[in-house]
């Protein structure tokens, strides 16, 4: 018997479906917050006098500083009993699949995130498909964002997979 | 050339990424929750994660892709750059486990005068289970960059 999709149009519909864009400005405060909380302290993170000298010419971001920006404060009354929130900022089609897996994430870094930059996240689905676990169907929510800056110039991008099963 | 950099000829493929060892405990977990602003509870309150029918608090799969970021950057060094990197959480870790972050490179060229490295990389526990397996590319500085 052939598997019953679960991609109907309704969820099919949300290929596309764009979050609205936001912006962060890059404090030397926050880069050095996320050093410290990810045990990463290079010099290039908060040393200013060092990261002069060095050939970014200033103090830069961790790699995965730009998740920081990927959550938004939800208050505590609109959260779940385990602390997601009920709305979260990238939402997930509607589907007869429970749980929530990580696929896996894929990152393009173009240019360093650096102090002062003023950075703009975009995010959309851009593909959802169906799959045969040995459980049972899986369905696939692969979502890109991209993080430009105040120069207009594309700082990276990143490919992640939301496996719902 | 700076002391201690990383060159494109120092490299071969086969060759190991030097290991970086983390055993991330309650607090930087906290501070990581924190930082991303992130209030799932998994994460640092243990009493409702075992209701999840876990047996701890849980390692956030994001900062151990932050680890796999600082094993790259700390092998190739200030003058070497992180092109591309991607993981998958395939398994979980709790709290206080001792954790490896290993790499291997698989592949070497050059393209456009720049020399590109490509390794396998991964967090592995300390059964040698490979909890987040992924991949890199970086550019590396030449020790002859004519070209």
């Amino acid at each position: 018997m052939a598997p019953v999709s679960l991609i109907t149009d309704e969820v099919r519909s949300w290929i596309g479906r764009e979050t609205e864009p936001w912006t962060v400005e890059v404090t030397p405060r926050d880069i050095k917050r996320f050093a410290v909380a990810t045990d990463d302290l290079n010099p290039l993170y908060y040393d200013k006098e060092y990261a002069q000298k060095s050939r970014y010419g200033g103090l830069i971001a961790p790699p995965l500083f730009y998740m920081v920006p990927l959550t938004d404060p939800v208050p505590e009354s609109a959260l779940r009993p385990d602390g997601l929130p009920y709305e979260g900022k990238f939402p997930i089609p509607p589907t007869p699949l429970p749980r929530l897996v990580d696929g896996g994430t894929e990152i393009e870094f173009f240019v360093p995130i650096r102090v002062g930059d003023t950075l703009t996240g975009r995010s959309k689905i851009v593909d959802i498909y169906q799959k045969e676990g040995r459980t049972g169907p899986l369905i696939f929510v692969v979502r890109e964002t991209t993080y430009t800056n105040q120069k207009g110039e594309v700082v990276l991008t990143e490919k992640s997979t939301t496996i719902l099963r | 050339m700076a002391e201690g950099q990383l060159y494109f000829e120092d490299v071969e493929v086969g060759m190991a990424v030097p290991p970086l060892h983390k055993t991330p405990s309650n607090t930087l977990l906290f501070l990581y929750s924190a930082v991303t602003w992130n209030p799932q509870r998994i994460h640092y309150d243990k009493e409702y994660t075992l209701t999840e029918g876990y047996k701890d608090v849980i390692v956030h799969g994001p900062l151990r892709g932050a680890f796999l970021s600082q094993l790259m950057t700390r092998w190739i060094g200030d003058e070497g750059t992180l092109k591309k990197l991607s993981y998958t959480n395939r398994d979980i870790a709790y709290v206080n486990e001792p954790l490896v972050c290993r790499g291997m490179v698989t592949r070497k060229w050059v393209a456009d005068g720049h020399g590109y490295v490509e390794c396998d990389i991964w967090v592995e526990n300390a059964h040698g289970t490979r909890l987040t397996p992924g991949r890199a590319i970086v550019m590396l500085p030449r020790k002859e960059s004519r070209s």
